[in-house]
């Protein structure tokens, strides 16, 4: 078993999905095969890049025309690829201690069940820094 | 309680169990044994493979299950191109010369840093107490190119990190282009370097 790229299956509030994180650096959470209640409603979904339009430059960073980073998938201008960090990292450019070891240790599958006041919930969350 | 996973999924689980380590291996073997004749040019080659991992392509049909084939990664820096080899069972079913930059390995950035250190500036930097360094991608990067940008940076008390130095690497030619240093404002091109733009 590899330490990122696996895909892992969840289910919960109706939902069956796979998620995967495929690299430690340079890759970003991504949802697979999503199922409702046995239909498949989704093949694959992610958001494997950041645009990040500065409109107060910082002394000339970003550089124009565009006062803009690309980050994640294929950076551009400055940009930085993710990196998968620890679920409970502190929010700071975090140093190797804190990246994720293994694709496990970045994502918490939560399932809510329905209550009278709203409906059942399936959440994937993953905790990545740009750089 | 009836199932929440289709009967599509389920047959999937064969095509998506966890790629072995003897799977990747033999996949990056037949990668490379396919490549060998491009990848040496008088005599040398100077390539790396970044890594083999499960590739799924979506078929026409909704009932098709995909097949199970590996990706492996391939930079030949030589040839200035990035290769994206696919394998199933031991066969290359598919190479094609990337437009796109694939994410930088973490040999990469190691070489970029040993490449670095020979700026006796950030060579000390590099030994100081809590420095460590993180790499960016500097300027726009062209198919083909290979270029690392490094920050040494340092974690202050309150938990945020300082930018003490910038350098840009390349690592086709091996080479520094471009270095920042504490206190200095500007950039400075290394040997005539031509560089992106040190974020």
């Amino acid at each position: 078993m590899a330490n990122f790229g696996d895909y892992h299956p969840v289910s919960g509030a109706g939902w069956s999905v796979y998620w995967r994180v495929s690299q430690l650096h340079g890759s970003g959470l991504e949802v697979w095969f999503a199922d409702f209640r046995g239909r498949r409603v989704m093949w694959r979904g992610g958001q494997p890049f950041a645009i990040v339009p500065y409109h107060r430059p910082i002394a000339g960073d970003p550089k124009p025309p565009d006062y803009t980073y690309k980050d994640g998938i294929g950076p551009q201008w400055g940009g930085v690829e993710f990196t998968a960090l620890k679920k409970g990292a502190p929010n700071m450019w975090a140093s190797s201690a804190h990246h994720a070891a293994v694709d496990t240790e970045a994502v918490e599958v939560t399932v809510e069940p329905a209550g009278n006041f709203g409906p059942g919930s399936l959440t994937i969350t993953a905790k990545f820094q740009c750089g | 309680m009836p199932s929440v996973t289709s009967a599509f999924a389920r047959r999937l689980k064969q095509v998506l169990k966890p790629l072995s380590r003897s799977e990747a291996a033999r996949a990056v073997k037949a990668a490379i044994q396919y490549l060998e004749p491009e990848l040496v040019r008088d005599g040398t080659s100077r390539f790396r493979v970044l890594g083999a991992e499960l590739a799924v392509t979506r078929p026409k049909s909704r009932e098709v299950i995909p097949r199970r084939q590996i990706e492996v990664l391939v930079i030949d820096y030589l040839n200035r191109r990035h290769v994206r080899i696919v394998v199933e069972g031991a066969r290359v079913v598919e190479a094609r010369t990337l437009d796109s930059q694939p994410a930088l390995g973490r040999e990469e950035i190691a070489e970029a840093t040993r490449l670095a250190a020979a700026v006796p500036e950030l060579r000390k930097l590099a030994r100081q107490r809590g420095v460590f360094v993180s790499s960016y991608a500097p300027g726009q990067r062209q198919p083909g190119q290979r270029r690392v940008g490094l920050y040494y940076l340092s974690t202050e008390r309150k938990g945020r990190a300082a930018v003490l130095a910038a350098v840009e690497v390349d690592l086709v030619d091996q080479r520094v282009l471009a270095v920042r240093l504490p206190g200095q404002g500007s950039t400075t091109l290394i040997e005539g370097g031509t560089h992106g733009e040190l974020r």
